[in-house]
């Protein structure tokens, strides 16, 4: 019981700094902005602060801006499930034994490892309609091919594969082409898809017991059944790992690629929640609405986590 | 019969190379095209080719007559530095009482710990902003380290490595009569060397990058860090896309070498992090 | 590194950051000379900007003025205000951000001090800039500089094609053929040269000449789906779609050049890409550089009304400034024949004093003897009319709202009463949504809505 005591007081010693940390700045603000969120505060002052009750999330679900946002957020998540299954078939390919692979997954890992500001400066530029060398590159090709195509204007069209329209939640065949939102997840999958993930894959493919392969390729079994029935189980629960951190990472993303490649245009196809947080909490100081919106942002990833949870332990079961 | 299978290895090794060598060629392209764009004259880059007709590296000295480029690549490996420090210290610290200690609780704080990882930043950044308004923290250092100074990440990601530790060590120390604290620094910190070095690496490199917060906190032009600066230096100079592809292609050196020499570790601390208790 | 104990190692990299701390705290750039006082001026990147600081700098040696452009706009100002790190001056650009910068108390009301110094800005300047200065009967600011839009000829594009433009004023029916002809194609038929340069952000000019106004004439609901409104737009359109005399979109980026402070078609326009073009007088910050160009000013059409936009910024101290002496020596600065005469002499806009342009030396400036045409530009910024501003909404939310609207016109997604209907719609939403937020201001709409009956 002493030693309990003792060990309760060494602990908190030691856990002191991080604690201290963590509730002013993570468990404090985390209530803090579900109070806030009740609230009209704005940080100019020129309203007096008062309890508003529910009337930032009923604003918010009448607010049309919050839907279309919430449909870019989910556009810019398409390229999430081609970069996972990158991931696994580059990890696929690197874990053969032939020497010097190492090298190309070095290479491999730069666009992950390099991504930030400048990457997404490059990226707009390379996107440039007129002169980037991705539209040239594709006016060669196309000449060459004798195909008349207008190139893409990439970063600064509304158009969109899903033919979306702007502005609207409807669809119109008019819109389809490739504009802003597939320039930037084009640019998701070259990022990601040789980064953490692949490395993760890399880590899981060892786990899997080679002799069980072994084992079913002198039982005649084809590669992909192979790959079905003994690797794609066995990865399991990395798979799902990756999954559950990029659909909280996709959530709150493109706020970096809004801020630097379109300034969340054109016409508010790129603004994802994340932007317009920011631009609700930081440009125009409405603090509680931003926050009734970060709340509303948090209820997805947990949903989605939760749900993940769920659908993970059941096919966790099935191994 | 074995020479086939040789044979067949050996066409089939043939594929992936040169599969991988045109995946690695479409990674690394377009940083190819930044390294050479960034040596052009203006004229040349519009014209599509990729290699410069004439080398110009005075675009990399005229970076930093334009702006203060120096001082952004400065300012970000000095609070970069700062964050790594505080936070592998107290995530270590913090680790140790979660790894090494018995206690009342303990599962459940690491769980609300563990919880808060899925945390959307901007849903803390809101908060964490008006209380630097209040501190009067804003457009200063030390607002941009405090926060950023104590991990979640790190506790747990640290408390893994450590868990892996034999406890026999620190148990025989213990009745050699040394305080915890001496434990800590002496047996549990050197043995988790490995462990913190991943940590570092990663918490530089996010710090290192990290945009939004000292977007929204730092207003003068001599306390920017790299990624705000090349925002601006984007947004006014946006059209000499070759001075611009320079300032991008040194921005990204420090990741880079860091990479070159910290793979091992950079890779140990991604894995580790993605192995939940 | 294995060999060292882990103590001394923490304590190194701990002094080595302590040092660094240090060091980085000496390095801070010195931003002033003993004994010198620094003003932080919150305004824009324009280099001409960097000269009026170094003229006041020489007039007041003891005051160092730094300008900050990164932090423009009321709102980050009147935040970083109150976090203790504002500046000591900042620009206003328009009523509605007087407005703002009054109400919250940083802008410092500086009525009673210019009546004592005896300057009156409403009848010594431009009323088409004095919307930026006053808030609610009380001056806070000064007229800094004013602008309206004229029209920029290429002179000798014009002698080429044997074109003489009026004098006075034109509407856009006679301008249409003129810019068709000044528009030039080469064998494949791809424009070489623009009959005309307008950047669909200068809507404001059009609604002008149209007698088009974004509001009512109380302020509380949006007016920008009137059909003067439409047709302003539809005449944009137009000089795009139907007569071609102006870039479309997609061929204003292909046109990419080297930067410059304001607009790429500044640029267009000094490199010869367009025979005519819309803009104002401060275009020649950038224009004196091309010396091979012979510039022209006349008046620009109108549609119903001979009217253009009028523009300009204040000047406005913080109230909370630590150098409040010399923070109001800078304003009053604005105010001083020295500065009005390099406004002139930079051709930043016009000197918003009316006594600066009465002279002999801005109708004809020696140092710019190309320049004929400075009367042109004194009769066109009096007939500038400033913004018409809603006391219940940001004008920046105005602008962005028309803006989005604008880009779904000019590419062709919406035609311009459908747009500007839906710009009507998204403007009152947001007043809508300001009454609710705000009880003060639901109660002076509810007056203004008396005031002025239907």
């Amino acid at each position: 019981m002493k030693r309990q005591r003792r060990n309760f007081r060494t602990a908190l010693l030691f856990l002191g700094p991080s604690l201290f940390g963590f509730l002013l700045f993570t468990a404090g603000p985390l209530l803090f902005s579900l109070g806030a969120s009740f609230t009209n505060w704005n940080l100019q002052r020129t309203i007096p602060m008062r309890f508003v009750g529910t009337a930032n999330f009923t604003s918010l679900l009448a607010d049309r801006r919050f839907w279309l946002f919430l449909g870019n957020t989910l556009y810019l998540m398409l390229g999430m499930p081609f970069a996972i299954f990158g991931s696994l078939w580059l990890a696929i390919l690197l874990k053969r034994k032939i020497r010097g692979i190492g090298v190309f997954r070095s290479l491999l890992y730069i666009p992950s490892f390099a991504s930030g500001v400048a990457i997404l400066i490059l990226w707009k530029t390379l996107y440039n309609p007129d002169f980037g060398p991705v539209n040239d590159g594709l006016r060669h090709l196309f000449s060459a091919l004798h195909v008349h195509w207008d190139a893409p204007q990439w970063l600064q069209s509304t158009r969109n594969l899903a033919a979306l329209e702007p502005e609207k939640t409807s669809i119109n065949r008019s819109q389809f082409g490739i504009g802003a939102r597939d320039a930037i997840n084009f640019m998701g999958v070259w990022t990601a898809i040789g980064g953490n993930n692949m490395l993760l894959y890399l880590a899981a493919l060892t786990n899997v017991p080679e002799e069980l392969i072994e084992a079913a390729q002198l039982d005649g079994a084809s590669s992909t059944r192979c790959f079905t029935s003994i690797t794609w189980p066995h990865l399991a629960p990395t798979t799902f790992f990756i999954l559950v951190m990029s659909i909280i990472g996709g959530l709150q993303g493109g706020f970096e690629q809004a801020k630097i490649m379109t300034s969340g245009g054109p016409a508010g196809t790129t603004t994802t929640l994340a932007y317009f947080i920011y631009s609700l909490a930081f440009e125009q100081y409405r603090i509680g609405y931003a926050s009734a919106v970060a709340w509303v942002l948090f209820g997805f990833v947990l949903i989605a986590t939760l749900a993940n949870w769920r659908f993970g332990n059941r096919a966790a079961e099935y191994i | 019969m074995l020479r086939n299978i040789s044979r067949q290895t050996l066409l089939k090794n043939a594929g992936t190379i040169a599969l991988l060598s045109f995946l690695a060629a479409s990674a690394v392209i377009p940083l190819l095209w930044m390294l050479f764009t960034s040596f052009k004259p203006l004229q040349e880059i519009e014209n599509g080719a990729l290699l410069p007709k004439s080398w110009h590296p005075e675009n990399y000295s005229a970076v930093f007559r334009q702006v203060p480029f120096a001082r952004y690549c400065m300012n970000s490996v000095f609070v970069a530095a700062w964050v790594t420090f505080l936070s592998c210290f107290t995530s270590a610290m913090g680790a140790y009482a979660f790894a090494r200690l018995d206690w009342k609780g303990r599962d459940s704080v690491f769980k609300l710990y563990l919880g808060t990882l899925m945390v959307p930043g901007v849903v803390t950044m809101i908060p964490n902003y008006t209380l630097m308004v209040q501190f009067h923290l804003m457009d200063s250092f030390t607002g941009l380290i405090i926060p950023s100074a104590f991990g979640a990440f790190g506790t747990f990601l640290l408390r893994q490595y450590m868990l892996g530790i034999p406890r026999a060590l620190d148990e025989a120390a213990e009745m050699d009569g040394a305080s915890h604290w001496s434990i800590f620094l002496d047996v549990v910190l050197p043995l988790s060397k490995p462990g913190l070095m991943a940590l570092a690496i990663l918490t530089f490199l996010g710090s290192y990058g990290s945009f939004y917060w000292p977007l929204i906190l730092i207003k003068s032009e001599s306390l920017r860090t790299l990624p705000v600066g090349m925002m601006v230096f984007d947004s006014i100079y946006g059209r000499e896309t070759n001075l611009l592809m320079a300032a991008s292609l040194m921005s990204l050196v420090p990741p880079i070498l860091l990479f070159l020499f910290g793979q091992k570790h950079l890779i140990r601390g991604i894995i580790l992090g993605s192995v939940k208790g | 590194m294995n060999r060292i104990p882990v103590r001394k190692f923490l304590l190194a990299s701990f002094a080595l950051l302590l040092t660094a701390s240090v060091a980085v705290w000496l390095l801070q750039p010195p931003q002033s000379a003993d004994g010198q006082t620094v003003l932080i001026w919150v305004s824009d990147e324009n280099p001409a900007r960097q000269q009026q600081a170094r003229l006041f700098e020489k007039l007041h040696p003891n005051i160092k003025v730094v300008i900050d452009p990164v932090n423009a706009g009321p709102d980050k100002v009147i935040v970083q205000s109150m976090a203790g790190v504002g500046p000591d001056v900042f620009d206003a650009m328009d009523c509605f951000q007087v407005a703002a910068f009054a109400k919250s108390g940083i802008a410092l009301d500086v009525t009673d001090e210019l009546k004592k110094d005896g300057i009156d800005v409403q009848t010594e300047t431009f009323s088409g800039g004095l919307a930026s200065s006053i808030y609610d009967g009380r001056t806070y600011g000064i007229p800094t500089n004013i602008a309206a839009d004229g029209i920029w000829a290429d002179e000798d594009a014009l002698k080429a094609a044997g074109i003489v433009l009026p004098s006075g004023g034109w509407t856009w029916d006679q301008f249409i053929p003129i810019a068709q002809r000044l528009t030039l194609r080469d064998t494949d038929g791809r424009i070489r040269r623009y009959g005309f340069l307008f950047d669909w952000s200068n809507w404001r000019h059009f609604f002008c000449g149209f007698g088009a106004r974004v509001f009512n004439e109380n302020g509380t609901r949006s007016s920008v789906d009137s059909p003067y409104a439409v047709a302003a737009v539809q005449l944009m359109f137009d000089l795009v779609h139907k007569y071609h005399v102006s870039p479309t979109p997609i061929e204003q980026t292909s046109m990419a050049t080297e930067g410059g402070f304001g607009s790429g078609f500044i640029s267009l326009f000094a490199a010869k890409r367009g025979a005519l073009a819309l803009g104002g007088r401060w275009w020649l910050g950038e224009l004196r550089k091309a010396k091979d160009l012979n510039l022209r000013v006349f008046e620009s059409p109108f549609g119903l009304f001979r009217r253009s936009h009028g523009y300009g910024r204040s000047l406005l101290v913080n109230r909370n400034s630590k150098h409040m002496a010399e923070a109001l020596e800078l304003q009053r600065f604005m105010a001083s024949d020295p500065y009005l005469d390099l406004i002139n002499d930079q051709a930043d806009g016009l000197a918003s004093f009316l006594r600066a342009n009465r002279k002999p030396s801005f109708q004809f400036n020696p140092k710019f003897p190309k320049e004929r045409d400075n009367e042109v530009w004194l009769h066109i910024t009096e007939r500038g009319v400033g913004d018409d501003t809603s006391p219940f909404i940001d004008m920046s939310t105005v602008s962005g709202v028309i803006q989005v609207q604008l880009d779904m016109v000019q590419s062709g997604q919406k035609t311009p009463a459908d747009a500007m209907k839906d710009a009507a719609a998204s403007i009152n939403g947001e007043i809508a949504r300001a009454i609710t937020e705000d009880p003060q201001l639901r109660a002076r709409y509810n007056r203004a809505l008396q005031e002025v009956p239907h």
